[in-house]
């Protein structure tokens, strides 16, 4: 499902990630962990096609990681909210990129305890509304891949 | 065509409350305004810091529309290049003073010379609003005020730097 061979990052001279080689298979939970600089964000940046790697390759269900950004779900390091939009903005707004019926919007804020503060901007959102509205963004096309940082 | 206007929709919607909220009045310009005010009743005098209060209030750092996008989301959508392009060459039309500016160019009948100067100045800076600048460490002095140094020295690297806020990425881990 998710493959790495040989994926390099460098910015200038100093390597971020070192020829990794990594293997996902469907139904697997991976966690990358280590040490601050080992290229853990780098790796989930690569694999969501916000990087090219220097050298080596990476695949998303066979698919390059640009090609596989309309069946992953991502939430990024910063969450990635509009300041100026409320948390039921937000979903909406996926649902439309996604094509997404509103219903599953409805759901999710449901599910994930949102609907309360669906009205609320997300720059007044504490700090955990704030990852759920992330990761409900991250939900909301029912990816087949989800990450997070 | 869809996607494109869900997101133009929610780019302006986003941009709208952004330029209504106090939060995007910096205290630079408030400067620059109560410079401009004073010499009011001096039109010749004035009209050098009426073009150094457009320039900062329309430098698109903090004008252009598609700052109200969070970069990392937008690289994660999966538009098509033409979509991205679109979406980089109609946001600023989404800043009621780009009209502005428009309507004043074409109302006081400038020269096609000055026209063309006024777009590039636009031009440039929106494209360049859309590149990652690395922010450079700018080394400021160590100005001796007690508990109040450090403080100063912030403000000091701040206005100094160019603020890249949420658009600022790591580019390491």
């Amino acid at each position: 499902m998710i493959s790495c061979r040989s994926l390099t990052m460098r910015y200038g001279s100093f390597c971020a990630l070192d020829s990794l080689n990594l293997d996902v298979q469907p139904g697997e939970i991976c966690t990358l962990l280590g040490p601050n600089g080992a290229g853990k964000s780098t790796t989930l940046k690569l694999l969501a096609g916000l990087q090219k790697p220097t050298s080596g390759s990476a695949t998303v269900l066979g698919l390059s990681p640009r090609d596989a950004r309309k069946v992953v779900g991502v939430m990024p390091e910063n969450l990635g909210l509009f300041e100026d939009l409320t948390v039921e903005e937000h979903l909406l707004l996926t649902a439309g990129i996604y094509k997404v019926p509103k219903t599953r919007v409805d759901q999710l804020l449901r599910v994930l305890e949102l609907d309360q503060s669906r009205h609320t901007f997300a720059s007044q959102c504490s700090h955990g509304m704030r990852k759920k509205t992330s990761f409900a963004m991250a939900l909301l096309p029912n990816p087949r891949v989800f990450r997070r940082n | 065509m869809a996607r494109f206007r869900t997101i133009l929709s929610a780019v302006a919607r986003a941009a709208s409350r952004g330029s209504k909220s106090l939060r995007k009045v910096s205290g630079n310009n408030m400067f620059y305004a109560g410079i401009t005010l004073l010499f009011i009743g001096d039109p010749a005098a004035m009209g050098f810091f009426v073009v150094l209060i457009v320039i900062v209030l329309f430098l698109p750092s903090s004008s252009d529309p598609m700052n109200a996008v969070p970069r990392e989301r937008l690289e994660l959508w999966p538009l098509t290049a033409w979509e991205r392009y679109g979406l980089r060459l109609l946001t600023p039309l989404l800043n009621p003073l780009a009209w502005v500016v428009l309507a004043g160019v074409i109302w006081k009948g400038f020269a096609w010379g000055v026209r063309a100067f006024v777009a590039g100045f636009f031009l440039c800076g929106f494209i360049g609003s859309s590149f990652r600048l690395p922010t450079p460490n700018v080394w400021v002095p160590r100005i001796p005020m007690g508990i109040l140094t450090q403080m100063v020295r912030k403000d000091l690297r701040q206005f100094l730097t160019r603020k890249t806020g949420d658009h600022s990425l790591e580019h390491a881990t």
